[in-house]
């Protein structure tokens, strides 16, 4: 049943038993949103990576011991968002129309409020300017401004590519975008195929069913955040992992 | 009014304390670090027609597929191609920041010599000077390109020169099967899609092995058993990992031999057809699992349990990350010859010497007539200290050259990126810079042939590697002549068909009127497949054959695991560093 973009909530269901850690979704999101290459200064407190992939391990030994993969970013809170709650510039709003969390770098104090409200440590904070080395900036992407010194950012579903599909679905003369035509980069760039993106308010989607299929979980649920981000493991030690979100599982 | 001095402190004291509340310096501040935030090295971003242009990525050999996103000739973003056959619409992580090589801040923009930049005329003479009358080696990492032609031509029409190259390590459990036949059966593959369990010593399946976007795509469909002895992403991911002790993988794999044979879990037909039956039963007598056990370090109930469960598990594929006999063997026991291991048909028609010749045995233990067969030497293969000028078309092995080389040798790299310890660098094209022609990675099903179209134009001060040798010695044709004969060579074979990349369609070779139209097809983006054989019946082979006593390494692995041997966009050492999914020595 075709849906208005007023009902549309855009979330991810993100399958751990295919994901194989490759870093591709990391890479592709980096190219995709004019990430520059790190400062020198860099590292795994200060880099800006809006999705991270953490190694996470059962605490088991020997033939025991398993591992595996999670990717990580803007959960999309759907209620209390803290971001939205404790911004002081309204640089962070939720699009009624999509149900994504928005990051407006423009309007950022800098404050980093939304960093330490964040459950989920997906917010970041551009240390520095961004510089590309000499001739890279030429590889930018022209759908999307690098972020300024000083301002926080974060996934948006590739919000460049959601107005590319707007725009197409108004050359055509739809005033709802194809599902098909808008994906982040994230999703077309696993080359495991573990992410399913989609309207999860629309029951017909494929990633509205993998949400509701009894081995899916999301992180901190008892926080009541209502994250759109869904992870799928048939191992009980993953869901068990994400859902308590414990520190001394998690690498990285 | 009287104004002292203490007054005079009193008022600018009192009236910096005021402006501190007002909102005065605030503001200046705020703006002055919007200002700022702005300034002029913030990059704009480029304003241009968006196109799409088609390619194949030449990183490593699995060849994948390439949509790239273009504002005007500048590439901003690139995708796997989903109607690829074989990478299936996946990219790997080094594939997706490609077009980031050619503005490497480490990348060799002019020749250098011991670390001095010199013209590229300068740098010509001084080679020719090193070759004249001296034993040359030239080390293409790449082999079975139209380029390797002209390397192998190069050598050719020098006195005292021999064209080096390795075997993809990867395949060499398939060429070690090959000899396994009683007949020859040409190139193998590998068909994954039939296969309903794969088990694995010790290959890194689901971490960049073989061509990654068919594998990781094909996943959902087979059952995993990872032989490993440690916890590798591979293991952990794996439906069974069984820790082996290092170097015991031949004995269980002749354990689960003797499980299979013991308990008549093994076809009747591939009884028939082993021509050794009788001797692989002896064989594998000693290797009871309770005996197994103990060298591999595997329960017994395990090795039982795992034969029983593969047997009956389907199509089955054993893969080897070395080149075993025995665990190679397991394929034809398991039956899986015809099923999921195939002949790949017929084979690109390949890049061919134009000129034959004796060389020098001085620089070589082996025989001449080695060198005017297909094959090639590898670095191991030449006498220690002989090898008085090394040209390297690519990253050099240190490791493997160190005792070839003479002590005052010459080494000269071709490469885009600096190798200190090479006595001169010849600046060459990234791999999004060049016109190259890709065969068929090692675990394909059929054979292929893509031709990769450069997407970005050539820094002004880079020199095709080909193109430089051509400087040397004139007659040896460009790299574009040497694809353009490897295309009119497999268009007078009006075999396969020819896959587009922008929308899937297939057209059948014999149906592109001329070589010209299939290069334009190629370039354009499309990839030509082989038909499957004419004959897929294996003949009869051997189970106790040994496997190749070890396999030389060649730098050219597939996937990511590529990173190894590559400067990788700088996008990648950070978020790789910055998330610690990969340690420094990967990225």
């Amino acid at each position: 049943m075709p849906r208005t973009q007023g009902q549309a909530r855009y979330g991810m269901v993100i399958d751990l038993d295919r994901c194989t850690g490759c870093g591709a979704c990391m890479i592709a999101c980096a190219v995709e949103n004019n990430v520059a290459p790190g400062h020198a200064q860099t590292n795994q407190r200060n880099g800006i990576t809006p999705i991270r992939v953490f190694q996470i391990e059962n605490g088991e030994t020997g033939a025991s011991r398993r591992s595996a993969f999670l990717p990580v970013m803007c959960q999309q809170c759907g209620e209390h968002t803290p971001c939205v709650s404790v911004c002081p510039q309204q640089a962070v709003e939720i699009d009624p129309a999509t149900g994504i969390v928005h990051q407006m770098p423009q309007r950022c104090l800098g404050c980093r409020y939304c960093m330490a409200a964040c459950p989920y440590h997906a917010r970041y904070f551009n240390w520095w300017d961004p510089e590309w080395p000499a001739g890279m900036e030429k590889t930018l992407n022209p759908a999307v401004s690098p972020r300024m010194r000083g301002v926080v950012e974060k996934c948006n579903f590739c919000h460049g590519r959601l107005h590319a599909a707007r725009a197409r679905a108004a050359a055509a003369g739809r005033e709802e975008i194809d599902p098909a035509d808008y994906q982040p980069a994230c999703v077309e760039a696993c080359p495991a195929g573990a992410i399913t993106f989609g309207d999860l308010a629309d029951p017909a989607t494929e990633a509205a069913r993998a949400a509701h299929s009894p081995d899916a979980f999301r992180l901190l649920p008892r926080l009541g955040t209502e994250p759109k981000i869904y992870y799928r493991s048939n191992r009980p030690w993953v869901r068990r992992a994400g859902e308590e979100s414990r520190q001394e599982v998690a690498r990285g | 009014m009287n104004l002292d001095r203490r007054d005079f402190f009193k008022f600018v004291g009192s009236s910096a304390v005021g402006l501190a509340f007002t909102p005065v310096p605030w503001t200046l501040l705020n703006d002055s670090s919007k200002w700022s935030q702005n300034w002029s090295w913030i990059p704009r971003l480029q304003k241009g027609e968006l196109r799409t242009k088609f390619t194949t990525c030449t990183l490593c050999p699995a060849g994948c597929g390439v949509k790239a996103r273009c504002v005007g000739a500048q590439p901003v973003g690139l995708a796997g191609v989903a109607a690829h056959p074989s990478s299936r619409g996946a990219l790997c992580p080094i594939g997706l920041a490609a077009h980031h090589q050619p503005y490497h801040p480490s990348r060799v923009r002019q020749p250098l010599w011991h670390g001095k930049a010199v013209p590229m005329e300068e740098a010509v003479s001084r080679v020719r000077q090193a070759i004249a009358g001296a034993e040359v080696a030239i080390w293409d990492p790449n082999p079975g390109r139209a380029r390797s032609a002209v390397y192998r031509r190069f050598a050719a029409v020098l006195p005292h020169a021999v064209y080096l190259t390795a075997p993809a390590p990867e395949g060499a459990m398939l060429r070690t099967l090959g000899q396994m036949f009683e007949k020859p059966v040409g190139e193998l593959g590998i068909d994954l899609e039939s296969a309903r369990t794969v088990l694995s010593f010790g290959a890194p399946i689901l971490d960049g092995w073989g061509t990654p976007g068919r594998v990781l795509k094909q996943r959902a469909n087979f059952r995993l058993i990872q032989v490993e002895p440690e916890l590798s992403r591979t293991a952990s991911l794996a439906n069974v990992w069984l820790a082996i002790r290092p170097g015991a993988e031949a004995a269980l794999a002749l354990a689960i031999g003797h499980v299979l044979t013991r308990e008549n879990l093994v076809d009747p037909a591939v009884v028939r057809n082993a021509a050794d039956y009788r001797e692989y039963l002896e064989m594998t007598a000693a290797y009871q699992p309770e005996n197994a056990a103990a060298i591999c370090g595997i329960p017994a109930d395990k090795i039982y349990e795992t034969a029983r469960e593969v047997a009956i598990g389907g199509p089955v594929v054993v893969i080897d990350e070395g080149a075993q006999g025995p665990v190679a063997g397991l394929n034809l026991l398991f039956g899986g010859a015809g099923r999921t291991i195939v002949k790949r048909g017929g084979r690109a028609p390949q890049p061919l010497l134009t000129r034959k010749k004796p060389l020098s045995d001085s620089v070589f233990r082996g025989s001449c007539e080695k060198w005017l067969s297909d094959t090639s030497f590898c670095p191991e293969e030449i006498d220690n200290g002989s090898i008085q000028v090394l040209i390297a078309a690519g990253a050099i092995p240190w490791d493997r050259f160190e005792k070839r080389l003479a002590p005052k040798a010459v080494v000269v790299s071709l490469s885009p990126w600096n190798d200190v310890r090479a006595d001169a660098v010849i600046p060459a094209p990234v791999a999004v810079e060049s016109t190259m022609d890709v065969p068929a990675p090692f675990d394909a099903r059929t054979d292929m042939l893509s031709v990769a179209a450069p997407l970005s134009e050539p820094h002004p001060g880079v020199i095709d590697p080909a193109a430089f040798l051509a400087k040397i010695e004139p007659s040896l044709g460009t790299v574009e002549d040497a694809v353009q004969a490897r295309i009119a060579a497999l268009h007078r074979t009006r075999r396969g068909s020819v896959i587009s990349y922008a929308d899937g369609s297939t057209k059948r070779l014999s149906e592109i009127p001329t070589p010209e139209d299939l290069q334009k097809n190629l370039l354009a983006g499309a990839v030509w497949i082989d038909d499957p054989p004419t004959d897929p019946v294996f003949p009869r082979f051997s189970l106790s054959a040994n496997g190749q006593a070890g396999h030389a390494l060649s730098p050219a692995r597939t996937g990511w695991r590529a990173v190894h041997g590559l400067t990788v966009s700088p996008i990648l050492s950070k978020l790789y560093q910055e998330s610690g999914l990969r340690d420094r020595r990967e990225a």
